[in-house]
């Protein structure tokens, strides 16, 4: 699903990643651990079709980034959900909206927006939440909606930058289950973190990062 | 992928409803562009119809020998009328001549002199196009030549004057109105650049979630094309009202069309989405 080879970031001269080689199956549960600036968060980025290498392979699912044409990012991101450390919601909206926004803006037709949406909140356990702005919910609540909209568009890979970066230990142990959950239903899931305790009860590769390098 | 031209529509409303202080701003901003580049075109025409209608009054007179007898003088008028350079010829009796010299002078001519020295004469009224100061000496020309005419009089120094001016008047015109026109796209486009900004987070979250570049886009446009045509047509209903202002005060000196009015909200549909793809382009770039 996903490949990496020799793949090399630098920006303006200065080499964020070096010599990358990642390989994520379908089904699979990837932890990328390191302290923060290893260049976790770049190399996710990289993965989202966000940045692009300076040299290297890099495929996700079936693009391959060096034949890859712009118009066809949008359609690869909806079969790879992603969710940050700060949530990246939109403010001025319910949690029910900021899902229904994430379909209708990838076309989605409007008698399926409600019934998946209500669905993908119930996954998550926010049914009894969903018509609560999301400045009223609690940081917990705001990452199970940014997951819940990561996963609407039904993706093959559910990427998560720091998910719980900004949670209290209880909140994020809820989240990491969470997150096992969706894995267990088949979707691929590879989280960066820096909190490598976090990591040690979970299923799947950890692969260690630091200073823009795989030592482990 | 379906359309959702509705869902589109109404996001593009409830993102103006949810940024309603920037939404006024915009609508005052463009407002009040439109209402100087509709206000100046207003101006400008009215000037340009004024000079037009002074041009009309600096007609030619032909005068006529005083012993053609009135068949000659109706085949020498229908000769003159039959040019392309004349509009309207219209004969002048030695009789009506005098009415009006009496008219405008208060004294009887006659009973000073013994007899009415005015000759019978035609007057022009030229055609749009022949009236400038060239045209109107080869006119002499050709009318000197014609059998019966004796002389040829017309405000030679004026038409030159006015064409003169006319002619720097419509550079310093365009020159104007490339200035405003350009000032307007400037403003509207920076201002709806910066309403397109505070949604910044919008249009990332947007792509962060699979958008395409013209899915982002519509909303923004639609937004752009209903800022364009409130403020223009607010800037119509301006312009109209100072127009019928002076019009009140000064008695009926400016011509309303339709035309001119419609100018601003044209130019705001045309410039809100110029404007609003510029403004969202950069965001989509990034």
């Amino acid at each position: 699903m996903i490949e990496l080879k020799e793949v090399c970031y630098s920006v303006k001269g200065e080499l964020i990643l070096e010599d990358i080689h990642l390989r994520v199956e379908s089904g699979d549960f990837v932890s990328i651990v390191g302290p923060s600036g290893a260049g976790k968060s770049t190399l996710l980025n990289l993965i989202h079709m966000k940045i692009f290498p300076v040299s290297g392979y890099l495929r996700v699912i079936d693009c391959n980034v060096s034949t890859l044409r712009s118009k066809e990012i949008p359609l690869l991101r909806r079969k790879v959900g992603m969710v940050y450390q700060d949530f990246k919601l939109l403010d001025d909206r319910d949690a029910y909206e900021n899902i229904a926004f994430a379909l209708w803006a990838t076309g989605v037709k409007r008698n399926t927006i409600k019934r998946k949406a209500l669905y993908v909140l119930a996954e998550v356990g926010l049914s009894h939440k969903r018509y609560s702005m999301v400045t009223e919910l609690s940081g917990g609540e705001q990452q199970r909606v940014s997951i819940a909209r990561a996963l609407v568009n039904e993706p093959y890979i559910l990427l998560a930058d720091e998910p719980t970066g900004n949670l209290d230990p209880e909140t994020s142990s809820e989240i990491i289950d969470l997150l096992k959950r969706i894995n267990q239903k088949g979707t691929a899931v590879v989280m960066a973190t820096h909190k490598s305790d976090i990591v040690e009860d979970l299923p799947g590769k950890i692969y260690r990062l630091n200073q823009g390098r795989m030592i482990e | 992928m379906s359309l959702n031209i509705f869902y589109t529509v109404g996001e593009a409303f409830k993102g103006l409803r949810r940024h309603r202080f920037s939404s006024v701003m915009t609508l005052i901003s463009i407002t009040i562009s439109l209402t100087i580049l509709g206000g100046y075109l207003a101006i400008t025409y009215n000037l340009k119809r004024g000079v037009e209608l002074f041009k009309e009054r600096l007609g030619v007179e032909i005068f006529i020998d005083n012993s053609l007898n009135s068949e000659e003088i109706r085949q020498l008028q229908t000769q003159i009328t039959s040019l392309r350079e004349v509009e309207r010829a219209v004969f002048v009796s030695k009789e009506q001549a005098m009415e009006e010299f009496k008219a405008e002078f208060d004294q009887d001519v006659v009973a000073i002199i013994g007899g009415n020295p005015l000759p019978p004469s035609i007057r022009l009224e030229l055609a749009k196009s022949y009236r400038t100061a060239g045209e109107v000496e080869k006119l002499e020309t050709k009318m000197l030549s014609f059998p019966g005419v004796t002389d040829v009089t017309y405000h030679g120094e004026i038409f030159k004057i006015v064409h003169k001016y006319s002619r720097i008047g419509m550079i310093v015109f365009i020159a104007l109105f490339l200035v405003i026109l350009f000032a307007s796209i400037l403003l509207i486009t920076n201002t709806l650049r910066l309403t397109i900004l505070s949604q910044k987070r919008l249009i990332s979250i947007m792509k962060l979630v699979g958008a395409t570049k013209g899915f982002i886009r519509r909303p923004y446009l639609i937004q752009g094309v209903f800022h364009g045509l409130v403020a223009g047509v607010i800037a119509c209903c301006i312009i109209l009202l100072l127009m019928k202002l002076v019009n009140t005060v000064y008695g009926d000196i400016l011509v309303i069309t339709l035309w001119l009015l419609l100018v601003p909200v044209f130019a705001g549909f045309f410039l809100g989405l110029l404007g609003s793809y510029i403004g969202v382009k950069k965001f989509l770039s990034t």
